[in-house]
């Protein structure tokens, strides 16, 4: 009983920390701004690391 | 000598004496759509097959069906005293109930009481029952033939069962037969179980209560079960106490997640200011002409860094329909601050901004602070199940913004069709994350139940026993 | 209370109750008729053996607090094994108490020479208008008569074959005992044995 109860305490504990402190969301501005300029550094020069997206596909549905 | 013995237990086909053989047929079955073998106990010599509606079938497959007859907590011979009464056990019947493949038994413990009266013990699916003989006040089993009139209540037959026996020990008040059958109505009436048993001879109507397992061992001084039964109990009273803790994290978790759900503050102004920066440029490639349409929305305030923030797309059909096409959409979320640093005096200058923001991924120092991508569709098709018609016209995603301040939403469009670029909804809120809340939600739902179930299972005993 | 001899072995015999149709003789088992008269000779048959009963012949106590004195039974064999009938006079009334395998029922109310449809076509949980009361079949049965002791108010020759109808009506248990010559009805109620208190 008195193991469900501290497991009970560090799941509820933990699930809060966890939501508090934003882990696992994606990071705007700073955090996302590191993550994409190691990005375009790891990049070979001239290689050009952008292929516009023209987007579309022949069906959403089937996944094709 | 032991094959003549064999022989002479075997057991008969009543068409052709024949020997009868465990055997087994297979049909497909149109509720279940599929092939299913059933039990039936067949003559070698006739091939004549007796199902389970027959006294045949369960003469040849009794062994199967008491093969548990002793995992029973009532023996004969025991003695008691249950509620000031003084009982003997001195036999017992088992029945299956014929409607069931599997085995679906129960035992009626015959017991003598120290009123000289027969008693009955019934132990079926884990729970006993104490019967005995009752005269109701009325009762008519005939003269309708959809229900039973009983003390004035309406027993439906629908609600009957035949159970055939299997087992017959003991001294018992008639001489059963193996596979004879009987038909049982069981129901409830005031708070009191009663169960009429009618076969062709005789109708039985009694009266019962439910006791427990440990009035019983108590009641019968069982002593090899005395300890397992107390450590059977301590265990599952420890588990329903698990159950009951599981249910309150359950309880917190949901709460928290409802609460971090609904509780979103809408920032304000996304979509006051607008700049079209290109609408509908056709976009040439080897799969034909797609329309690529650039949008920039702000300045507006984002009053709290350091948050959690829901950006969600819809498509806004009171601008435009969306009928059998595509849109892809690339959201940047850029702040005033940075552009202002990127392009200084241009960012009042639609030509200008039109240059940066296609240039944008090129810049080795990124000027947005996130990126989300999404697509809407709308399509029709035929397939095996007929025609069909989906659509998905919104889509969302959250981060965690760092700073406060002004920021702008550029939208980079790419339809199939021309589409008017305003017709998109976007929206940016302060939220709650409840995503862990629910993982734990999840968790505390399966710890609870297999708490619950244990609670209820556990079992030392080697007896099945529900409830405590 | 009268007394008399016996016709077949010239025994003192008494008769108790007013009721009573048969006596059989204490001493050689004879079946006397009690007649206006006195008794004479129905039948001679061996004496019932010694069967365990709750009561004996002349048996005085209470049933359900009131007085009762165990007059005579006739014991029937069935397949289930046997039962007794006691005639017993209960509360200065004429009654029957049966007793089958250590289950108790005592019959106050008895309804003679009753009609009832055809025997052979009754069966189990069947509804059954006897007289004016409805009953339902719980079993029927065939019992033979193996003897009898003591006062008796029905007479059926050892040896005959009784059909008997277990059947309840309105709470009551009903008791219905079927011979070639007549067909009763007894209605009463089941017993727990701390119900009955036997003196002595």
């Amino acid at each position: 009983m008195i193991r469900s109860l501290i497991i009970t305490l560090l799941l509820t504990g933990g699930a809060a920390a966890l939501t508090m402190n934003y882990i696992g969301y994606s990071g705007a501005g700073k955090e996302y701004h590191k993550k994409v300029r190691n990005e375009r550094k790891s990049l070979r020069a001239g290689s050009g690391y952008y292929v516009p997206y023209h987007g579309g596909s022949g069906s959403f549905r089937t996944g094709k | 000598m032991g094959d003549n013995k064999e022989k002479l237990q075997a057991l008969k086909c009543p068409s052709c004496s024949g020997d009868l053989v465990k055997s087994s047929r297979t049909y497909y079955d149109d509720d279940e759509e599929e092939n299913v073998t059933v039990p039936l106990a067949k003559c070698v010599q006739c091939n004549t097959e007796y199902d389970q509606h027959t006294q045949e079938y369960y003469e040849v497959f009794a062994d199967e069906l008491t093969a548990d007859r002793d995992s029973t907590i009532f023996k004969l011979g025991l003695k008691g005293n249950l509620k000031g009464v003084q009982y003997e056990i001195i036999g017992r019947l088992r029945y299956q109930d014929e409607e069931e493949y599997e085995k679906a038994t129960w035992d009626e413990w015959v017991a003598v009481n120290d009123e000289g009266s027969y008693h009955y013990f019934v132990e079926e699916d884990g729970e006993i029952y104490s019967y005995s003989e009752y005269t109701p006040e009325s009762i008519d089993l005939e003269s309708n033939s959809s229900y039973i009139e009983f003390d004035g209540r309406n027993i439906n037959k629908s609600d009957g069962y035949k159970a055939r026996i299997v087992l017959a020990d003991g001294e018992l008040p008639w001489q059963p037969e193996i596979g004879e059958a009987v038909l049982c109505y069981d129901f409830k009436n005031g708070g009191k179980h009663y169960t009429i048993e009618q076969s062709e001879e005789e109708v039985s109507i009694t009266q019962g209560e439910r006791v427990t397992h440990g009035e019983i061992i108590e009641a019968f001084n069982i002593e090899s079960f005395k300890e397992i039964y107390q450590q059977t109990v301590k265990k599952r009273s420890e588990f329903q106490w698990k159950s009951r803790i599981y249910l309150i994290g359950m309880c917190l978790s949901f709460a928290a997640a409802v609460f971090s759900c609904f509780s979103s503050t809408p920032v304000k102004g996304v979509m006051n200011t607008k700049q079209i920066l290109t609408s509908n440029e056709p976009v040439r490639d080897a799969e034909g002409t797609v329309y690529s349409s650039q949008v920039l929305y702000g300045p507006f305030e984002i009053s709290h860094g350091n948050a959690l923030y829901d950006v969600g797309f819809a498509v806004n059909e009171s601008v435009q329909n969306f009928s059998l096409e595509w849109q892809s959409i690339r959201m940047m979320l850029v702040s005033e601050k940075r552009l202002q640093d990127t392009i200084k005096d241009g960012i009042n200058n639609p030509a200008e901004l039109k240059d940066l923001f296609e240039e944008i991924d090129a810049m080795p120092e990124p000027v947005e602070s996130f990126i989300i991508t999404g697509d809407f569709w709308d399509e029709e098709g035929r397939d095996s199940d007929g025609y069909w018609h989906e659509s998905d016209l919104s889509f969302s995603n959250d981060f965690v913004l760092d700073e406060a301040g002004k920021y702008y939403v550029y939208l980079e469009l790419y339809n199939n069709k021309i589409r008017k670029p305003e017709a998109v909804l976007v929206e940016i809120s302060k939220v709650r994350g409840y995503r862990y809340y629910i993982t734990v939600f999840i968790i505390f739902f399966i710890l609870w139940g297999i708490s619950k179930i244990r609670s209820r299972s556990y079992n030392e005993l080697p007896f099945e026993m529900s409830g405590m | 209370m009268s007394s008399m001899n016996c016709a077949s072995c010239g025994a003192p015999v008494e008769i108790v109750n007013r009721f009573s149709k048969v006596l059989v003789c204490g001493y050689c088992g004879t079946h006397l008729k009690v007649s206006d008269g006195g008794v004479e000779i129905a039948g001679k048959y061996p004496k019932l053996a010694d069967f365990p009963s709750i009561f004996q012949v002349g048996s005085r106590g209470t049933i359900l607090g009131k007085p009762f004195t165990a007059l005579g039974r006739m014991r029937y064999k069935y397949q289930g094994g046997h039962f007794d009938e006691w005639f017993v006079e209960y509360d200065g009334d004429k009654a029957w108490f049966t007793e089958d395998d250590g289950t108790y029922t005592l019959y106050t109310d008895l309804f003679e020479a009753v009609e009832i449809p055809d025997i052979s076509t009754v069966k189990a949980g069947q509804n059954m208008l006897v007289g004016d009361k409805k009953v339902m079949i719980k079993e029927k049965g065939k019992a033979v008569v193996e003897g009898g002791e003591g006062e008796l108010f029905f007479y059926v020759e050892p040896g005959s074959e009784v059909i008997y109808l277990d059947a309840v009506s309105e709470g009551k248990k009903v008791s219905i005992e079927y011979t070639e010559d007549e067909v009763e009805m007894f209605t009463g109620r089941p017993l727990l044995k701390r119900d009955i208190v036997v003196e002595g």
